[in-house]
């Protein structure tokens, strides 16, 4: 169980390929829109600058995910039955 | 006096009754009594009502106002779907639990003094204990405990501190604080209530116990425990600082753990303290604005959070695990839980037309309008964690990642279903109609949800996340793993403890032996047959089996041939009350 590495790059199908494209499209789109839109009421001046979202949102997902992956592989990842051996 | 019935009767007549009723008729009462509930909260008219006199103290248990009032009525819409979740539990003790459970959550939302607060406070504990224990497996049995123990923790923290006040103030009314002129007994009392808005490093009981408890408890508990708490932070201390801070602090300590959990109701549990890290966030920078969003998001959460578990509990009723990494592919065969709890995610993640959005932004806004910039950033970043965990990583790996491994799924009850479809509605009807959450709030709203900016800004962050989880996709897999948080030190605090005193229990265990042998004690025993047998037929009957997993736990606890952990508990309990009339008499 515990080596369940899944298919890991397994070929896509071409309808997820479509939806794929889609969802970038859609994206980018966005970020076209963002050039037109403001904020009413900036909070700071980044705020402003077309994208500064995208890339917030980007960047966050991006060390969120390798930073709690990185604490789970180093100090705070245990074997399931840590508390129970111990006892 | 007809003007307010307080909704705690009908739960406590409730649980009474489900006690008392023979057979499986008891279990279509709990709905029943939800029901009444609503028309009691929705008849209520602002005022005080129910105060009586008892030793000369002036307790009053229906301050009806706009603050208490909103908590009142989710908290009776909730009770209603959870109920609904539950009809199928034959197990009478679970309906009686949830019950009194409830009923502790309306008593402290109408509680005007901290007496008849601390009494229902300890009321929810008690309840919601027997909610994790009734699942009635040795981790549950376990976990209980320390969800019990560090209950009883914030109750001594919460006893001390009002205790306090009352010798300096003279007073037990339960009223603001000034954040400016803030004394030692607030300290005990915001810390107190800090426990059970599970305000880290305060946090850990609360993913420790959610996800061992019964799959209908867990949907009651993630609605009661930590939004009282968040009404009672917003009653006393609306402004203090460290709780805007320790708030933010909290939204992003939930999702970093979130997207590490491998088991689907422990990152529930995690994002429990990520969303209430928001209304703390609100009470804490304290202005107008937060404290409708603390509100506003405390109404949206139960509803969504509730929903949110009772999917993930589908998957554990059907499945037999919640563990992400045993599940997969389960689309086609459990397509309506999925799309139940499509909708809960999408509106904790915010989505534009979903709850989340229209209270979420609020608090958001509120903090950043209020100069709390840096705040307000940080809870941008918890919202990226959220929607990455709970809307994308968990349904991705529980319902498609990978080809269905099979697993026989027991079939699920309809009236689940049913609960869940009420509360997915209400969901997206709060999305669409704003208004209906807006004018229930303290403060009136001046805040629109629904501007171009708010919706394109959203959707930029939400969608750049999920480009986010694309690309990163094959290093989210789940893994079957634990990962210690701060429960961690006071699981080794009881076996540094234990190692202590071992020595000098079993020195003096050999001793009462050595003397109990020789001076044949025969009546003493038969007394304590006596009450073992009444302690295994009348007890034990009730809680079936739990009894025997608690000694267990007593005996690693204490390390002496006792093991009773229970009666530590009782006398902690007699001994608080006796203070505590101590106290009185003497001041």
């Amino acid at each position: 169980m515990e080596q369940q590495t899944p298919p890991a790059h397994a070929p896509m199908s071409a309808p997820a390929k479509r939806l794929r494209n889609l969802f970038f499209a859609a994206l980018g789109l966005l970020v076209l829109l963002n050039v037109f839109i403001h904020p009413h009421q900036p909070h700071f001046g980044l705020e402003t600058t077309p994208g500064f979202w995208a890339l917030f949102g980007l960047a966050g997902a991006v060390i969120l995910a390798k930073g709690a992956k990185g604490l789970a592989h180093t100090v705070l990842g245990k074997d399931e039955n840590f508390y129970e051996k111990k006892e | 006096m007809t003007e307010f019935l307080h909704p705690s009767i009908f739960f406590v007549a409730c649980a009474a009754a489900v006690w008392l009723l023979p057979g499986r008729l008891g279990r279509w009462l709990p709905p029943v009594a939800a029901a009444l509930a609503i028309a009691s909260v929705l008849a209520m008219q602002p005022g005080s009502y129910t105060r009586f006199s008892y030793l000369g103290l002036t307790l009053g248990l229906g301050r009806v106002d706009s603050l208490s009032m909103v908590f009142a009525h989710v908290f009776a819409i909730q009770a209603l779907i959870g109920f609904i979740f539950a009809l199928h539990v034959e197990d009478r003790w679970q309906h009686v639990a949830a019950c009194m459970y409830i009923a502790g959550a309306f008593g402290c939302t109408f509680a005007e003094d901290y007496v008849t607060l601390f009494i229902f406070w300890e009321m929810m504990s008690v309840a919601s204990t027997f909610l994790v224990w009734l699942r009635r497996v040795p981790a549950s049995t376990r976990a209980g405990i320390r969800y019990f123990l560090f209950h009883i923790l914030g109750g001594l923290l919460l006893l001390a501190g009002l205790l306090l006040r009352h010798q300096a103030t003279g007073t037990f009314a339960f009223e603001a604080a000034d954040p400016a002129a803030a004394r030692f007994y607030d300290t005990l009392i915001m810390l107190g209530f800090c426990v059970n808005a599970a305000v880290i490093p305060l946090h850990a009981w609360l993913p420790d116990a959610y996800p061992e408890a019964t799959v209908t408890g867990a949907v009651f508990m993630s609605a009661f425990t930590t939004k009282t708490a968040v009404y009672v932070l917003l009653r006393a201390f609306t402004g203090f600082e460290i709780l805007g801070i320790m708030g933010t602090l909290m939204t992003i300590y939930g999702v970093v753990y979130a997207t590490i959990e491998n088991n689907a109701r422990r990152i529930l549990a995690y994002h429990i303290v990520s969303q209430v890290g928001y209304m703390v966030a609100g009470v804490g920078v304290g202005t107008a604005m937060t404290v409708n969003g603390a509100c506003a998001h405390a109404y949206a959460h139960i509803l969504y959070k509730g929903l949110l578990f009772m999917g993930a509990g589908t998957l554990l009723y059907a499945a037999g695990t919640a563990k992400l990494s045993e599940l997969g592919g389960l689309f086609r065969r459990l397509p309506w839980a999925f799309l139940w709890y499509m909708v809960a995610a999408v509106s904790i993640s915010g989505f534009p037309l979903f709850s989340g959005f229209v209270s979420k932004t609020m608090t958001i806004i509120g903090a950043a309008e209020a100069h709390h910039t840096w705040l307000a950033l940080g809870m941008e970043v918890a919202a990226v964690g959220t929607f990455l965990s709970v809307g994308i990583k968990l349904p991705y790996f529980a319902w498609f990642g990978r080809p269905d491994p099979g697993i026989e799924l027991k079939p699920v009850p309809r009236n689940m279903y049913a609960a869940m479809a009420i509360a997915g509605l209400l969901c997206f009807y709060i999305g669409i109609q704003p208004g209906f959450l807006y004018r229930l709030l303290p403060n009136p709203v001046d805040y629109v949800p629904y501007t171009p900016w708010h919706v394109l800004q959203t959707l930029l962050l939400l969608g750049f996340t999920g480009l986010g989880f694309y690309l990163l996709r094959h290093k989210l897999v789940p893994e079957a793993k634990l990962n210690l948080d701060v429960d961690y030190f006071y699981r080794l605090i009881g076996r540094w403890v234990l190692a202590l005193a071992r020595r000098p229990v079993e020195l003096i265990d050999n001793w009462w032996t050595e003397f109990y042998n020789r001076a044949g004690l025969r009546g003493l025993m038969n007394i304590a047959g006596g009450s073992v047998w009444f302690d295994q037929r009348a007890i034990d009957g009730v809680v079936d089996g739990t009894a025997a997993g608690v000694r267990r736990v007593g005996r690693t606890a204490t390390g002496a041939q006792t093991g009773r952990l229970q009666d530590y508990l009782a006398a902690a309990v007699v001994l608080g009350l006796a203070v505590f009339a101590l106290v009185w008499y003497a001041g």
